[in-house]
C-alpha cells in the first residue's frame, strides 16, 4: 500500500503508459489471447491487470494496427479473439522499447542523484 | 455470432457476474455489435477461468461494478465513433429502403403506370419521429438511469429490462394521448430508395474495399468459421435440453415406481420422434410449395401477370423465412437433432455419454502445458 492509499503498479498513469508495449510486446511472441495475456501480465508482476484494463488496450493497438485480431474457435466452445502483431507493431514495439530505455534511464539518473543528495545531507548533519 | 448462444456455458458465480455485466452493458445502449463483441469476449474469458479453477474475483477483481464501469466505458477514437455512427445508419436505412421498396411496389402495381412511379409519395415523419425518440431514450439512459442506478447498485438484467419496457409504455401512452395531426412530411418514395440504397451500396463497397486491402480478399473466412461455431453451441445447447428432459422423465418414472428408461430406450425414442419430425417437415415444405403455386395461378389469372408475380415475391419471402427458421436453418431444432443423433452413432455413444464428453472436452493439452509454464 502506498502513501496515498492505491496499489501503484495497478492504480497510477505509470502503469497505463507501460502496458500497452507490454502487452505489444507479450503479442509479438506469438498468436495468443485475452486470458492468456491477463496470465502473462501477472506471472510478471502486473496483478492488477483485469480484462477491464486490458480491453481497451487491445482496442487501441488494434485501432492503430499494431496487432490483428481474427475470430476463431476457444477449445471451450465460445468464439474466441486471436491476437498477432503486424509489421507496423514490430516497428512500434522497437520504438517504444527504445522510448522506455531512455526514460527510465532519465528517471534513474534523477533518482540517483536524489538518493546521493539525501546521502551526503545526512553525512553533513552528523 | 450472439453472444446469447454461448451464454448457457456459464453458471454459479461466473454466469452471477456475467449477469451484471450484461445489464451494464444494456444500460450503456452501446451499439449492439459491440456490445455483442465485449460480451462474447467475457464469455470466453469466464469459462477458461472456469476451467482453469480460477475464482471469478481474481479475473475481473472484488468489485464487479467498478470493473463493468472500465470494461464497457472506454473512450472512443474519432475513427471509432465514426465507424459505429456509419453502422446506426446502414441499419436505419436498410430498414427504410426494405420497407419502402415494398410499398412501393404494392403502390406502383395498383394504380400507376411506370412514368407515375416518382409522384408515389411516402411519409417520413414516423422515420424522422423514430430517431428523435432513440436519441431522447439514449441520453436518459446515459445520463440520468445509469448514474442513478449505478450509485444505487439497481443494475440487473431485470431492471435493464424495466427501465426499457417503462420507456415503451410512457411513448406509446404519449403518441395516443397526444397523437400528430394531418401535417406531415411527404417524399417521394423513389428518391428515399434511391439515397438509402446509395449509402447501402456505398457502405458495403467500402467494407469489401477495407477488408480486401487488409486481407487480400473480400470473402470474410472468419464469418465460416463462426457460423461452425454458433452450429456446435447450438447443438451442446440442444444435447443439454433433450438429455436433461429424459432424465426427469426418468425421475418421475422411479418416482411412480416404474423402471427409469435405459439409454438404448432413449436413444430410439429421440430416433423416432427425429424422424417423425423430418416427415413433417417435408409435409410442411410440400403443403406451403403447393399453396404458394396455387394461389399464385389464381392471382394471375383473375388481378393479372404482374399481380401474380408481386404476390408470388412476396409470399416466397414470407413463407420462406418461416420454413428456413423452424425446419431448414442449420440451427432449427430438427436439423440439431439430426446431427447430434449421427454423432452418437458414430462415437458409438448415448446421449447421456455423449452430454459428458462435451462437458469435459475442451481442455487441450497444448493449453495446460502452456497454463503449467505460466503459472
Amino acid at each position: 500500500m502506498t502513501v496515498y492509499g492505491g496499489d501503484f503498479l495497478g492504480d497510477t498513469q505509470l502503469t497505463k503508459g507501460i502496458l500497452e508495449g507490454c502487452v505489444l510486446a507479450i503479442v509479438s511472441r506469438g498468436e495468443t489471447y485475452g486470458y492468456k495475456i491477463l496470465s502473462e501480465l501477472e506471472a510478471h508482476g502486473f496483478s492488477n491487470v483485469l480484462e477491464g484494463t486490458l480491453y481497451p488496450v487491445l482496442t487501441r493497438l488494434e485501432e492503430k494496427g499494431c496487432i490483428s485480431c481474427r475470430r476463431g474457435k476457444s477449445p471451450y466452445g465460445p468464439v474466441r479473439k486471436y491476437y498477432t502483431v503486424t509489421d507496423f507493431g514490430r516497428k512500434y514495439l522497437s520504438e517504444f522499447e527504445r522510448s522506455y530505455k531512455s526514460i527510465t534511464a532519465a528517471a534513474d539518473s534523477i533518482l540517483d542523484d536524489m538518493n546521493n543528495t539525501d546521502k551526503f545531507e545526512g553525512v553533513n548533519k552528523t | 455470432m450472439k453472444y446469447i448462444d454461448a451464454k448457457s456455458m456459464l453458471d454459479g458465480e461466473y454466469l452471477e457476474a456475467f449477469s451484471t455485466a450484461e445489464a451494464y452493458g444494456l444500460m450503456m445502449n452501446i451499439d449492439s455489435r459491440e456490445l455483442d463483441d465485449k460480451l462474447m469476449n467475457l464469455i470466453d474469458l469466464f469459462t477458461t477461468a472456469k476451467k482453469r479453477g480460477r475464482p471469478v474475483d481474481k479475473v475481473i477483481g472484488t468489485n464487479t461494478e467498478s470493473f463493468c464501469r472500465e470494461y464497457f466505458e472506454t473512450s472512443l477514437s474519432p475513427a471509432q465513433k465514426a465507424k459505429r455512427a456509419a453502422a446506426v445508419i446502414f441499419r436505419y436505412c436498410a430498414f427504410a429502403f426494405a420497407f419502402e421498396t415494398l410499398i412501393l411496389l404494392f403502390s406502383w402495381e395498383e394504380s400507376y403506370t411506370a412514368a407515375d412511379i416518382m409522384s408515389i409519395k411516402t411519409d417520413v415523419t414516423g422515420y424522422i419521429v423514430g430517431i428523435v425518440i432513440a436519441c431522447i431514450y439514449t441520453l436518459i439512459l446515459r445520463y440520468v438511469i445509469r448514474p442513478l442506478f449505478s450509485k444505487h447498485r439497481f443494475i440487473s438484467l431485470k431492471s435493464s429490462y424495466t427501465v426499457c419496457g417503462i420507456f415503451i409504455a410512457v411513448v406509446v401512452a404519449v403518441s395516443l394521448l397526444f397523437p400528430y395531426d394531418e401535417t406531415s412530411l411527404s417524399v417521394p418514395a423513389a428518391a428515399l430508395i434511391g439515397i438509402t440504397g446509395v449509402y447501402l451500396f456505398t457502405y458495403e463497397a467500402a467494407k469489401l474495399i477495407i477488408r480486401y486491402r487488409k486481407t487480400g480478399s473480400v470473402s470474410n473466412p472468419e464469418r465460416r468459421e463462426e457460423k461452425c461455431i454458433e452450429i456446435e453451441l447450438c447443438d451442446r445447447r440442444a444435447v443439454t435440453i433433450v438429455a436433461g428432459a429424459y432424465r426427469k422423465r426418468n425421475d418421475r418414472l422411479i418416482m411412480k415406481g416404474k423402471a427409469p428408461l435405459t439409454p438404448d430406450e432413449v436413444m430410439k425414442k429421440i430416433r423416432r420422434s427425429n424422424l417423425i419430425s423430418r416427415a413433417v417437415t417435408v409435409a410442411a415444405a410440400a403443403y406451403i410449395a403447393y399453396s404458394c403455386v396455387s394461389y399464385t395461378v389464381r392471382t394471375t389469372l383473375e388481378e393479372g401477370i404482374m399481380s401474380g408475380l408481386l404476390f408470388l415475391a412476396a409470399l416466397a419471402v414470407i413463407e420462406g423465412a418461416i420454413m428456413w427458421f423452424f425446419f431448414f436453418s442449420p440451427k432449427s431444432s430438427v436439423r440439431s437433432e439430426t446431427r447430434i443423433l449421427k454423432k452418437c452413432r458414430d462415437l458409438g455413444v448415448d446421449i447421456f455419454k455423449y452430454e459428458k464428453m462435451l462437458d469435459e472436452s475442451g481442455y487441450d493439452d497444448e493449453e495446460k502445458l502452456e497454463n503449467d509454464d505460466i503459472l
